[in-house]
């Protein structure tokens, strides 16, 4: 089973390094999903959880080189909070190598295609996450899929449960606006 | 802590309500349980005989502040070295108002934890003290008589080192045992003087759930996290555990690797 990694990537530089990467043909591994942020000091440390509760088996965070932000002073912070948060993972337990902080510019395409091969290898020696992988914040994600059933799915549903009452529909409903409003 | 020191907190207490400088002291007085005091709002001056101060008093004062900074008129405070610590941190973060907050440090010869209403021993935070001295005070009161030194701050350190030392699957090992025990009661939350949003992330509905070890894994890192660099090491969160988690060590390990952010001109 191919790991999943989760890329957030700042609009400015590396978002537009990836795109270069992709403008020059330079191929990188096709399990790279690359989450596009403002500025890499978006991304806080619920972000980064999420991602291993929903199945990322490594996280790199990519922004623009130190001095370079389009915020003056974005990846300075992202530099502090991300080394914070990595070591802390550590210290949990989680392995070093799932986590990466990289500071990739908008004219570095090859650049952004080698880190990903390089990152994607260095997580695929690890395999998957079992550690920090798993059924967490179950309710939520139960909830999350019901919003996110389509039409045509939620109308199946009420077909095959032929008994279901009015009262009944208004509670799911109910709880769709609240899965909803939760999002 | 001699006689002395609590009957001098109780005369300031009462002549401060009395002249109006205050309108409310803040300080502990017995609570339910033998050996357990809570902290307490005294109005009147006739209830401050109820002031009690010894070395059962673990609460930490600081955090009642905020609350108490947002009535009318000034409050008396009681802190020790720690908890003065802390509301310095509250003062910076423009929780506490300054102006609101008459304080009076009292001299501290560590707290005790409890067990079934009997001693048993220095708060861990205590046997690591580093902090004797008072950042910030408008009086003292019973600190000429303190037995207490400070260490000299790397032992502290030596739990997170001992964890550190071992490989990963090793420390996975050791938080799994430790946090799945958490209840998620929040008390870790609460007490801490430096948790003070007002609408926090980790009271998400779906959260609530019966908890699973993963689940407090993540919830640990974020309530750890948030602290990083804001945390006075104060020692709360361990020390109102239920399930005993030795939660300071998390909290300790952010104090360690803590590096402030460097801005390049």
């Amino acid at each position: 089973m191919p790991v999943n990694i989760v890329a957030f990537c700042c609009n400015w530089c590396s978002y537009a390094g990836a795109d270069l990467a992709g403008t020059s043909r330079l191929a990188y591994p096709s399990q790279v999903k690359i989450i596009r942020v403002p500025c890499s000091c978006r991304v806080d440390e619920a972000f980064v959880l999420r991602a291993f509760i929903r199945g990322a088996d490594g996280v790199i965070v990519c922004g623009c080189h130190l001095g370079d932000c389009h915020y003056m002073t974005g990846n300075h912070h992202t530099k502090q909070r991300m080394e914070a948060l990595f070591g802390l993972l550590e210290f949990m337990g989680m392995e070093r190598e799932r986590l990466r902080l990289e500071w990739i510019s908008a004219s570095e395409g090859a650049k952004f295609a080698d880190t990903m091969a390089g990152f994607t290898a260095q997580v695929e020696k690890l395999g998957k996450n079992e550690r920090y992988a798993g059924k967490c914040f179950e309710a939520a994600d139960a909830e999350t899929t019901n919003t996110e059933a389509t039409d045509t799915e939620t109308a199946d549903v009420e077909a095959m449960d032929v008994e279901a009452t009015d009262a009944e529909t208004a509670d799911t409903e109910t709880t769709n606006t609240k899965a909803a409003e939760d999002i | 802590m001699s006689n002395d020191t609590v009957l001098k907190m109780r005369t300031r207490a009462r002549e401060m309500l009395a002249s109006g400088e205050v309108t409310q002291v803040l300080a502990w007085e017995a609570g339910e349980f033998p050996n357990y005091p809570a902290p307490a709002f005294f109005k009147d001056e006739n209830a401050c005989g109820r002031i009690l101060y010894d070395r059962f008093c673990t609460a930490n004062l600081s955090k009642f502040m905020i609350e108490a900074s947002r009535n009318e008129g000034k409050t008396l405070v009681f802190l020790r070295p720690c908890d003065a610590y802390s509301l310095t941190q509250l003062i910076k973060e423009n929780q506490v108002n300054r102006e609101k907050a008459y304080i009076i440090g009292v001299g501290c010869e560590g707290c005790v934890t409890v067990y079934e209403g009997e001693e048993c021993g220095l708060l861990e935070s205590c046997l690591v003290c580093i902090k004797t001295d008072y950042p910030i005070y408008d009086e003292l009161i019973g600190t000429e008589n303190n037995p207490r030194t400070a260490t000299t701050g790397t032992e502290r350190f030596e739990g997170v080192t001992r964890v550190e030392e071992t490989d990963a699957s090793a420390r996975y090992g050791f938080w799994q045992t430790q946090l799945s025990r958490c209840i998620r009661c929040n008390a870790c939350r609460n007490i801490c003087p430096t948790c003070h949003c007002k609408v926090c992330m980790l009271d998400k509905e779906s959260l609530t759930n019966p908890p699973n070890p993963l689940e407090n894994k993540f919830f640990h890192v974020i309530r750890a996290y948030h602290q990083n660099g804001r945390c006075t090491d104060c020692g709360q969160c361990a020390r109102v555990c239920p399930q005993g988690i030795p939660l300071q060590l998390l909290n300790r390990k952010l104090i360690k690797a803590y590096k402030p952010v460097e801005v390049q001109p």
